[in-house]
């Protein structure tokens, strides 16, 4: 049987989250750590600190971001954490053929006018004379 | 007594040993052990919490503290409490009481 953890919401505890484990994701000890601080504070300071894996090494295709987001904890990131989750969704939408295909395509047709364009643009708003 | 499995010892380790300067988990379970089930000294406490099941030591001077399993016997943890943690609490005794007293686990 396993287990999620109230902090980090691995479910793939060995434990129940009680009686002085670890959690081998986020390294919360219950029973100490949620002595002084509520999960939601816990999941806070994790998050703040980079959200890594705790115990050895992490599972494979493991990703933080994912984990929150999947127990609907996604509201409670800051816009960083957010952009994060967005990126590791675009990471994986890169690693479907199709996706790729489409972005090569998009990447193209991009031509070297609209570059100009865009570089122009860009320059005007920075307020730098051509 | 060493903890409960390789998993507990190594996740304690990895979480704490570093709070006693232990390079290796060895040296960790062994200071975990001597601490919990070793003579105590005049300046370390010992108390069962009111579920029968933990044993605790504290000792105030360097904030170490333990919890063992009654029965069967094994370490649950051991680690070095945060000062601030200490007084939240009111200081080491007033920490060691409330330790104690704890039902919500």
């Amino acid at each position: 049987m396993k287990y999620q953890c109230p902090v980090c919401f691995y479910d793939g505890l060995p434990y129940p989250p009680i009686d002085y484990h670890i959690c081998l994701c986020c390294g919360t000890e219950f029973g100490n750590d949620d002595e002084d601080f509520s999960p939601a504070q816990l999941r806070e300071l994790w998050i703040a600190s980079g959200a890594g894996w705790f115990f050895r090494t992490p599972p494979v295709d493991w990703n933080p971001w994912m984990q929150l987001q999947r127990a609907g904890a996604f509201e409670a990131l800051q816009d960083a954490q957010k952009r994060a989750v967005i990126d590791a969704a675009f990471a994986s939408f890169r690693e479907d053929s199709d996706g790729l295909r489409q972005e090569t395509l998009i990447a193209e047709e991009f031509s070297r006018a609209d570059w100009e364009a865009f570089e122009m643009g860009e320059r005007e708003l920075a307020g730098i004379e051509s | 007594m060493p903890f409960a499995n390789p998993l507990e010892r190594a996740t304690h380790f990895l979480r704490h040993g570093a709070q006693f300067g232990c390079a290796t988990e060895d040296e960790y379970e062994e200071l975990a052990e001597d601490f919990l089930f070793g003579a105590m000294d005049a300046g370390t406490k010992e108390c069962v919490r009111p579920n029968g099941k933990d044993r605790l030591r504290f000792r105030g001077i360097n904030r170490n503290f333990g919890v063992a399993c009654v029965q069967p016997v094994f370490v649950r943890t051991f680690y070095r409490v945060r000062l601030l943690k200490i007084q939240r609490h009111g200081g080491p005794d007033a920490f060691f009481a409330d330790e104690c007293a704890r039902i919500n686990l």
